[in-house]
């Protein structure tokens, strides 16, 4: 009987799951080849795969045409401004659900979920009023509060879980050495759940750096954009150079893949304990 | 008319050897019990017979037909697992009801079998229930009545008393021989646990790492172990065993132990295997003795009687565990309560003659014949 | 858990029992001081962050607003009214509807099967679940402007795909022709959302118990019953959930929509959010896009609602 299984496996696995892969992961392949590419070949018909003169040229001269390295900075402000946030107000959110019973819990609870109903543009639209009132237009921290505050129950759910997994013994031990309870919460349950900690912040990071929306409204002036918004305007204002399009694309996108595939264990774990509440 | 027969079976998992050429034959109607510590290859060797499990080399036969092959839904077979498996997302009618509707019964039918089938089982009155708001005793008796409504050839036990609570061990052990009895189906049990062993099988494999042991009738077990591990495994409190040696002078064969001298009884003697070896002289053997074959007694006797000082002495109420300490050996024995000694008391020891195993101390093989 | 002496007690009149609810409240906020202070600051931001917006958009929305979205006269159904004679309007809400729970479905049909496969061992199992993950791990801006190149009538490599495997000879006009663009999007959107399905689904079916596949196993199920009558059941309660966050999500998508088509060609391609944030800061008409943000806001909470409710029902069924 399994001898029957086998074949209907390998068959579904070459005939779907190849393909399917295949196709997630097309655009990254394009971008690489791509960006290898003269602007002669890009304009050739019929386009090719590999390209037939690869070039290095685009990796310098794409700094030259677009601000990259602004938009580098930015998005590098935006990811870490976000991470910090969402750490600073997370953990303490976390923390209290997860150790403590108390009567607000549920309604907090119900609120997070609610939270994460909101569409963006919700946000974007009511907060503008204010930004261009009090002159906030171009400033990153408050990009980088606004997209925090987003992700927060995101982040909260996520840290819960970790925090879960510690168990109170520890602190409980600690409390009767002589911490208190913030001291031990400091000193035990942080240090321990480090693991959780990371992968919640790179999840912070790469929310940040990938941020859109926010950014789009907020940001006017070409230096204070991000690499999303930056690349984005490059499409529209100018005459396309695409393989400068894709070399930044690669460049921007390698970076939150690598930081991806650093916790890519961790964060997985974390959502399936999301998903089993 | 069902038999069951494994011949050669080995089963590898990797480099690992979970069960090592094991060849049993087990009679219609008899409730086999295999017994013996984890990982010692009892429910791997149920589950391959189940079919559960694929077979590494060697044949497993159901009424003289070899069934390697054939998948488990087709050997008419019916487990229950240790931990229930109860479909968690079917009622209790729908979970007993699962095995007849697979077969596609007329639904009249599949309603009179399960109400009779739970009304065996005194289960009827959970039948609208889901299983997770049964108790473990209830969710026992639906899996045995999932088991039981399609009638199989065969039934297969893996453990499922282990994660009940003594009391409620107790009474379902009983209801499951008397279930057994009343249908007259052969059983194969699997337990680590020897008391349920030894209560409820007909005969009794005994395995240790992948390996038969022994097998045979409870009585025969205790009375006659093939070997060491049996000896110490079947049993409660374990039997004693020490090292020692067996003499011989004109007069017959004694057992020199650290403790005394014993000479042998005639009826034991005649026990010895051939191959004893100690008709040619000395031989080093261990030598064993329950804890209920011996006897103590306050008087002071002939010399050559061993006496000991009473260590510890645990009450159990009808019986007592007593400790005796001699010079370099610590021996259990069990005594009644009411003539129970006190602790740093010191007490005559009697080995019941005719109680007394020996085994040889490198095969650690009984070196006494079976009865 | 003290025990209750009393066991019959006349009910406490309404007044006395609101008492006792606030009391109840100012006692608990005492006794957990510690943790209500710890829910401080993620309070405090998601009032300013989103409590407050909100509110804003809904007096926005029953208000006149002036070019910057500050409100002259409040107290109107005005912008209500604009919206509903609005021509685009019905077009809109159609495509949002068919945007949302069509992208939803199509990643239904793609991340179950695909979740059933990667649930078994084969050699790459585990590269297979990193790339995966990659589209959910990009910045979603940059791939959508990607495929935005692949999708190109000229230089693009689908065409040239097409091209190369005789299916046409044609440029074909991926993003400027209406409904090729909406399916374009589309696609995009259901290429994001398949990663986190998937693995929500794997993870559900990693926690079937495995002794019920045996028990039905030796029960007499076939692999196709077992399939229909365990894993199934069994992966109802996530599948919910699932889609109900995705048609959540789905409504949501801006990013996508905005760097392929901007919503064109001509509102085509538009959604609720994107042709409010048109309504905002393109015509500056705050006012309808308040409106159009806050009955988009309350079809999701009804939505939401309603949802749950069939969730819950199912469940004690």
């Amino acid at each position: 009987m399994t001898r029957r299984i086998s074949w209907l496996k390998w068959l579904s696995i070459i005939f779907f799951v190849i393909p399917m892969l295949l196709i997630l992961v097309f655009p990254f392949i394009i971008m690489v080849s791509t960006s290898f590419k003269t602007l002669q070949e890009v304009g050739d018909i019929p386009p090719t795969l590999i390209p037939k003169e690869p070039t290095l040229q685009n990796y310098s001269e794409v700094w030259q045409i677009i601000p990259l390295a602004y938009h580098f900075r930015n998005s590098f402000l935006l990811g870490a401004g976000e991470m910090l946030l969402v750490l600073l107000l997370g953990i303490p959110a976390a923390y209290a659900l997860c150790r403590f019973r108390f009567g607000g819990r549920q309604p907090y609870m119900i609120f997070l979920l609610i939270t994460q109903m909101f569409p963006a543009v919700v946000v974007v639209l009511g907060i503008f009023r204010v930004v261009a009132a009090y002159g906030l237009v171009d400033n990153l921290a408050v990009v980088a509060f606004v997209a925090a505050a987003f992700n927060l129950a995101f982040c909260i759910w996520l840290l819960t879980g970790y925090f879960s997994a510690i168990p109170p013994e520890v602190e409980e031990a600690a409390m009767m050495d002589g911490n208190s309870r913030l001291g031990a919460m400091i000193r035990m349950t942080l240090p321990l759940s480090w693991p959780g900690l990371i992968a919640v912040a790179i999840f912070a990071f790469m929310d940040g750096w990938n941020e859109f929306l926010f950014s789009l409204t907020f940001i006017r002036t070409d230096e204070y954009l991000p690499l999303t918004v930056g690349l984005f305007r490059f499409i529209t204002r100018f005459q396309i150079q695409w393989q400068h399009l894709m070399t930044g694309s690669l460049l921007a996108t390698i970076v939150v893949v690598i930081l991806f595939m650093m916790v890519q264990d961790k964060l997985t774990r974390g959502l399936v304990a999301i998903s089993e509440k | 008319m069902t038999v069951v027969g494994c011949k050669d079976l080995v089963k590898r998992f990797g480099n690992e050897v979970a069960v090592d050429h094991v060849n049993i034959d087990i009679k219609d109607g008899e409730f086999m019990v295999f017994v013996g510590p984890s990982g010692c290859g009892k429910t791997t060797t149920l589950r391959m017979i189940g079919g559960l499990e694929t077979i590494t080399s060697g044949d497993i036969f159901i009424d003289g037909q070899r069934v390697n092959d054939i998948a488990p839904r087709h050997r008419d077979i019916a487990m229950v697992f240790q931990n229930y498996a109860l479909y968690p997302h079917y009622k209790i009618f729908d979970n007993i009801a699962y095995p007849l509707r697979l077969r596609k019964r007329p639904k009249e039918e599949i309603n009179r079998r399960v109400h009779e089938v739970a009304a065996m089982l005194g289960v009827e009155g959970l039948l609208d229930r889901w299983p997770r708001q049964l108790s473990g005793g209830e969710r026992q008796r639906v899996a045995l009545g999932r088991a039981i409504v399609r009638n199989p050839r065969l039934y297969l036990m893996d453990e499922p008393l282990s994660n009940l609570d003594a009391k409620l061990r107790v009474q379902m052990r009983r209801e499951i021989i008397r279930l057994q009895r009343r249908l007259g189906t052969t059983t194969i049990y699997v337990t680590h646990d020897q008391v349920e062993a030894m209560t409820m099988g007909d005969r009794i494999i005994v395995l240790r790492k992948g390996q038969i042991q022994q097998l045979g009738e409870p009585e025969s077990l205790y009375h006659h172990p093939a070997n060491m591990f049996v000896a110490q495994f079947i049993g409660s409190p374990a039997m004693n065993i020490y090292a020692g040696r067996l003499e011989g002078d004109g007069t017959g064969l004694a057992l020199v132990a650290d403790i005394g001298r014993f000479p042998l009884s005639s009826a034991l003697a005649a026990q010895l295997k051939p191959d004893h070896g100690a008709a040619r002289g000395d031989r080093e053997v261990m030598w064993g003795i329950r804890p209920e074959d011996i006897g103590l007694d306050r008087a002071p006797a002939a010399p050559d009687c061993p006496r000991a000082v009473v260590d510890l002495v645990e009450g159990l109420g009808s019986d007592a565990y007593v400790s005796l300490r001699f010079s370099s050996t610590l021996l259990l024995a069990r005594t009644s309560s009411d003539s129970r000694p006190a602790e740093n008391e010191t007490v005559t020891v009697h080995l019941n003659p005719n109680k007394i195993h020996l085994f040889d101390p490198r095969t650690e093989v009984s070196l006494l014949q079976a009865a | 858990m003290s025990v209750r002496a009393e066991v019959v007690r006349p009910a406490p009149a309404q007044a006395e029992r609101a008492e006792g609810a606030w009391q109840r409240l100012v006692a608990d906020l005492r006794d957990n001081r510690f943790a209500y202070l710890l829910l401080v600051p993620s309070m405090l931001t998601f009032a300013a962050l989103v409590l407050f917006p909100l509110g804003s958009t809904i007096a926005g929305a029953f208000a006149k607003t002036d070019a910057v979205g500050r409100i002259i006269e409040f107290g109107t159904l005005a912008n209500f009214r604009d919206l509903a004679r609005d021509s685009y309007m019905p077009g809109i809400i159609r495509q949002t509807a068919l945007f949302a729970f069509g992208t939803v479905a199509l990643t239904v049909i793609f991340s179950f099967p695909m979740a059933l496969v990667l649930n078994q061992r084969f050699p790459g199992a585990i590269v297979a679940r990193s790339l995966l993950l990659l589209p959910w791990a990009a910045p979603l801006a940059i791939s959508a402007m990607t495929w935005r190149w692949i999708f190109h009538d000229q230089l693009g490599a689908l065409n040239h795909l097409l091209h190369l495997a005789n299916i046409t000879q044609q440029n074909i006009g991926w993003l400027s022709q209406a409904n090729l663009a909406f399916a374009c999007v589309m696609f995009v959107e259901v290429w994001s959302s398949i990663p986190f399905m998937t693995i929500t689904f794997l993870a559900g079916l990693q926690s079937i118990p495995p002794h019920i596949y045996d028990a039905a196993k030796m029960d007499g199920a076939s692999s196709w019953r077992e399939f229909w009558d365990m894993t199934v059941p069994q992966m109802k309660r996530v599948f919910m959930i699932v889609t109900l966050l995705s048609v959540i999500w789905a409504f949501r998508s801006f990013t996508v929509i905005w760097t392929m088509t901007q919503g064109n060609p001509f509102y085509r391609t538009d959604i609720s959010v994107t042709y409010l944030y048109k309504l905002a800061f393109q015509n500056l008409t705050f006012g309808q896009g308040y409106a159009l943000a806050f009955a988009t806001f309350i079809v999701l909470i009804i939505f939401s609602i309603v949802y749950t409710r069939v969730l819950r029902s199912e469940e004690t069924a």
